[in-house]
């Protein structure tokens, strides 16, 4: 089995080619098949082949990785690639949220690690919303775009998913640290498109666990998801009151609350009734029609 | 802590200030702290412009908040948070 795929991951365009059966069969592990409103500035190309007992890499004709896992190979190809995007993307905001639409209202959900931001962006795959991403949007100013990449779903995760459990056989995935078992699923797997570019949030929910309790969402202060989405984002390259500005940025012009996560089907129905009552961005005019995104306070 | 009645305090140098609808988020450059101020914190550190005593910042904020007097107490206690913290001096 020899396989050979051409994909872009935002401003880089990735081929990978392997003759390697092991490989070969599981490399819509890393492949995006999403498409991309965003400019390609660089090229990278990757050959796994056998190597003993074991597997060479080739990035760009030389040798970068050698590894006698399949899985590690997968999983450090994924990681190189993002690498690469996150190079391209320094000195932007990085903030780990999901991103999603809602009959055209972008939305991010933000949470600590485990609260479940994927199983519940691909739950909302299945009820009607526009999901782009899982797990990480890069700041553009008054904008936000997703990483492209495939959601990972850990297994317990499917038995909440039952549309995506349906068709899990045929997802690609790797053994995790541990062993667990990672499926990787896209918005293409159930039929439907999956579509990234760049877009202003109207509404940012931070999740909180609740699992096995009440799905509710309550407004937050802005102030109070600030501080929240520090603890989620990174800003390399510039200083600490650059990072909080692009934090501002996109929490001034979003509505902002928190969801308490019970059940998936609620929080579904509460993220769609909360979006209809959100309005488009609002950003005032400056009287030359120049948009002041900081409508400073003064009073004296 | 004292200072005295005829101080002016004036917002610290190289403090980084972005607003949002219910406050401040300040970031303080040297020593890399970062402030959250609800808007009555926020006007008052608008207030600390180096031409206003205490009792006048309390006058405004009274005025702005449609108070029947002068909330002394509570200016005095922000003003000594801030300048605890380094935002004014």
């Amino acid at each position: 089995m020899t396989a050979a795929r051409t994909f872009q991951v935002l401003g880089c365009e990735v081929s990978i080619a392997t003759a390697c059966p092991e490989i070969a069969g599981r490399l819509d592990y890393v492949v995006v098949s999403a498409v991309q409103q965003y400019p390609v500035s660089r090229r990278v190309a990757y050959q796994v082949d056998r190597e003993d007992d074991g597997y060479l890499v080739r990035e760009n004709g030389n040798v970068w990785y050698r590894d006698g896992s399949a899985d590690r190979v997968l999983i450090e190809l994924f990681r190189r690639m993002h690498a690469i995007v996150y190079g391209q993307m320094h000195g932007r905001l990085r903030l780990h949220a999901g991103c999603g639409s809602y009959q055209g209202k972008l939305f991010l959900t933000a949470g600590p690690k485990g609260v479940g931001k994927s199983t519940l962006m691909a739950r909302l795959v299945f009820e009607g919303f526009s999901v782009s991403g899982d797990e990480m949007v890069f700041g553009l100013g008054r904008e936000v775009i997703a990483l492209p990449r495939r959601f990972h779903l850990k297994a317990p995760a499917l038995d909440l998913l039952p549309q995506v459990a349906a068709v899990a056989d045929r997802l690609p995935f790797v053994m995790g640290e541990g062993g667990q078992k990672i499926v990787a699923f896209d918005p293409t797997d159930a039929g439907l498109p999956w579509a990234i570019g760049p877009g202003g949030p109207v509404a940012i929910f931070f999740l909180q666990p609740n699992h096995g309790g009440t799905t509710t969402v309550q407004a937050c202060p802005k102030l109070a998801m600030i501080q929240r989405l520090m603890s989620q984002s990174l800003f390399d390259g510039r200083e600490a009151g650059a990072w909080i500005q692009a934090l501002g940025t996109l929490v001034r012009a979003a509505d902002c609350y928190t969801l308490h996560m019970g059940d998936l089907s609620m929080a579904a129905r509460l993220m769609q009734t909360t979006l209809n009552a959100t309005v488009a961005p609002r950003w005032s005019a400056e009287p030359d029609g120049k948009e002041d995104p900081w409508q400073k306070m003064r009073v004296n | 802590m004292a200072q005295p009645d005829a101080w002016k305090p004036k917002r610290s140098d190289g403090l980084d200030i972005c607003e949002v609808v219910d406050g401040y988020v300040v970031y303080e450059a040297g020593n890399d702290r970062v402030h959250y101020l609800n808007n009555t914190a926020a006007l008052v550190l608008e207030l600390c412009t180096g031409g206003n005593a205490r009792d006048e910042i309390a006058t405004v904020l009274g005025s702005a908040f449609g108070l029947p007097g002068a909330p002394e107490a509570e200016v005095n206690d922000i003003l000594d948070s801030f300048a605890r913290e380094g935002l004014i001096r």
